[in-house]
């Protein structure tokens, strides 16, 4: 434990540019479109930018006999289109997305070079700006969200050509991947996908790792693209319960992280706890 | 067609998308190209809509590209880490704008097999994307503010220069300069 | 912005010298091929006046730059304007000054200096673009 009192793992540099706090809910049946503005108003000193984008599904962590073993294809006519808003912090590092049954606030790098924020820093503002929503919902008599699923997720760029060269070094990045075969036909791996899925205590979620090569947009970096997302269900939809849950999430994130890279990258990134 | 007509369409196609999200229980496991989009205008401006849906950071995944698009990726990022001064005439490295412009056109080509893509730095801060076959040649400049300007050269000649003024008008281009090149049929 | 005017003491038999990054070349090609993007500037294409220097000091700051040559007369025959233009880093430094914008060369009189320009000296990268 350091001064501070942190016991979970922490890094100098970690490979994290963007780190999001969401809660999903019961969709509110009077949020229309026009609200979407009503509650730009209240915010927009904060956050000048909007981008409007098709809504996200619903998602919710399923255990024992709820679980839905085949994916789902529906066709669905709807007379009104529904939509997400991008509401984006006037510093450009902030954004808080909303749909009427969905409240996600974002944080991100916009350079490479920027400064990791820290949890600690990013949650206080997902519950300032909780607590903003929830009052704009009570004023304009929209109902109180019924929240079924938290989902805290880490979006890792690990850059190729930083601390490892190629697939055929992998084993230097993931610790679940030893490169070893039983053979040896094959050549190096071109790329390697690795998904994964860890229960968390009592049920209380999900904690997803998947890895995917990429190229970052910003600035074409081929990178491999770690995300780790903690899902679950809080107890109840009180703040108190809701925060409890993330701390959970956070957790699992952070040791889920460390447990699933290799020692030769926590060197790279300057592990220091 | 009809409002209602567009909104099955965009619904449908969001559908889709979750419903190849992986296996039914989460849907952060999504293998879809990020240039479908559930919009009604398809736009490269899509791929921000990444993979990872909550996701605000832009990526490409590279199984959603061809061979040629991820090692002219590769190339263009070469290319935007060049520093001040990179051709000894006092140049600006390639503006974000340029990188941007470049980035959306590599991405937005949909032919899985095209001739070998370079990327050449242009003074001022701009980017040049070339391709080459036998016979023809296109040369696509991105300017210091991504606008772009083509050149088509024929047998070492000059046959056509002009301005695009959208990303798609790029495919007519492509689609000259490949159809120059032999076609194979099998015995 | 003053009229851009053409050099009459500069010689049409007078070859011009001009450094291009490795990136500005295809390797690949045999022999390798000048993009036409080294001769894409805006506020005219910088060169030096070849018989005012030398390419050892042309060259000297720039180790990992080729150094293509072209003649005066090829590029008025274009419709360029070729004036001096004297820096404190070289005396004999120029500009070929094209119809467009700032100075610029039209794509068709890029791809002709292009074609016309001599390759001098090649400086093959480590790693190729």
């Amino acid at each position: 434990m350091t001064a501070s009192g942190r016991t979970l793992p922490d890094y100098g540099q970690p490979p994290v540019v963007e780190t999001l706090l969401g809660v999903q809910f019961s969709p509110l049946t009077k949020f229309d479109i026009p609200h979407f503005g009503l509650y730009w108003a209240k915010i927009r000193e904060d956050y000048p930018n909007y981008q409007v984008l098709p809504p996200l599904g619903q998602v919710i962590e399923q255990f024992g006999s709820e679980r839905v073993q085949h994916p789902k294809l529906g066709l669905e006519l709807v007379s009104r289109p529904e939509i997400r808003c991008w509401f984006i912090e006037k510093s450009g590092a902030m954004l808080t997305q909303v749909q009427k049954d969905r409240f996600i606030h974002n944080w991100r790098k916009q350079k490479p070079e920027d400064v990791y924020v820290h949890y600690d820093k990013i949650k206080p503002r997902f519950i300032e700006e909780w607590k903003r929503f929830c009052e704009f919902l009570v004023e304009s008599d929209l109902g109180t969200p019924e929240i079924n699923q938290c989902e805290i997720t880490y979006v890792n760029h690990i850059e190729v050509g930083h601390g490892w060269k190629s697939y055929g070094e992998l084993n230097k990045v993931v610790s679940f991947w030893s490169g070893a075969s039983s053979g040896d036909f094959l050549p190096e791996p071109e790329s390697v996908n690795i998904g994964a899925r860890f229960v968390l205590p009592d049920k209380k979620g999900r904690l997803h790792m998947e890895m995917q090569p990429a190229i970052r947009a910003l600035d074409a970096q081929e990178i491999l693209q770690l995300n780790i997302t903690a899902r679950g269900k809080p107890e109840s939809s009180n703040l108190e319960k809701v925060l409890e849950w993330f701390e959970l999430g956070h957790e699992w994130i952070v040791r889920g992280f460390t447990d699933f890279t290799a020692k030769d990258m926590h060197n790279f990134w300057r592990r220091k706890i | 067609m009809s409002e209602l007509q567009k909104w099955a369409s965009a619904r449908y196609a969001d559908a889709v998308i979750s419903a190849f999200s992986g296996s039914g229980e989460t849907a952060n496991s999504c293998t879809f190209t990020t240039s479908i989009s559930t919009n009604s205008s398809l736009s490269y401006t899509s791929t921000n809509s990444s993979c990872w849906y909550t996701q605000w950071s832009s990526v490409i995944p590279t199984r959603a590209l061809s061979q040629w698009q991820i090692e002219g990726i590769k190339r263009l990022n070469k290319v935007l880490s060049l520093p001040e001064n990179w051709d000894s005439y006092g140049s600006r490295p390639p503006t974000q704008a340029a990188a941007n412009t470049a980035m959306d056109l590599i991405i937005s080509i949909d032919i899985d097999d095209l001739v070998p893509l370079r990327v050449v730095p242009v003074s001022g801060g701009g980017i040049q994307l070339e391709w080459e076959t036998s016979t023809r040649a296109l040369e696509l400049e991105i300017l210091d503010g991504g606008t772009i300007e083509y050149l088509k050269t024929e047998d070492g000649t000059p046959v056509d220069e002009g301005h695009m003024h959208r990303i798609d008008q790029v495919r007519p281009l492509l689609s000259w300069l490949i159809s120059s090149q032999p076609v194979l049929i099998a015995a | 912005m003053p009229e851009r005017q053409d050099d009459p003491t500069i010689g049409k038999s007078e070859r011009l010298w001009r450094r291009i990054h490795p990136f500005q070349i295809n390797w690949n090609a045999n022999p390798p091929i000048v993009s036409t993007g080294a001769f894409n500037t805006s506020d005219g294409l910088s060169v030096s006046i070849a018989s005012e220097t030398t390419l050892e000091a042309l060259t000297q700051s720039h180790p990992e730059d080729s150094v293509v040559e072209f003649e005066v007369g090829f590029a008025r025959s274009l419709g360029c304007l070729i004036f001096r233009d004297p820096t404190e880093e070289d005396p004999a430094h120029a500009l070929v000054w094209g119809p467009k914008s700032r100075g610029r060369l039209s794509k068709t009189q890029m791809d002709s200096l292009r074609n016309a320009a001599t390759v001098l000296i090649y400086r093959r990268p480590q790693a190729e673009n």
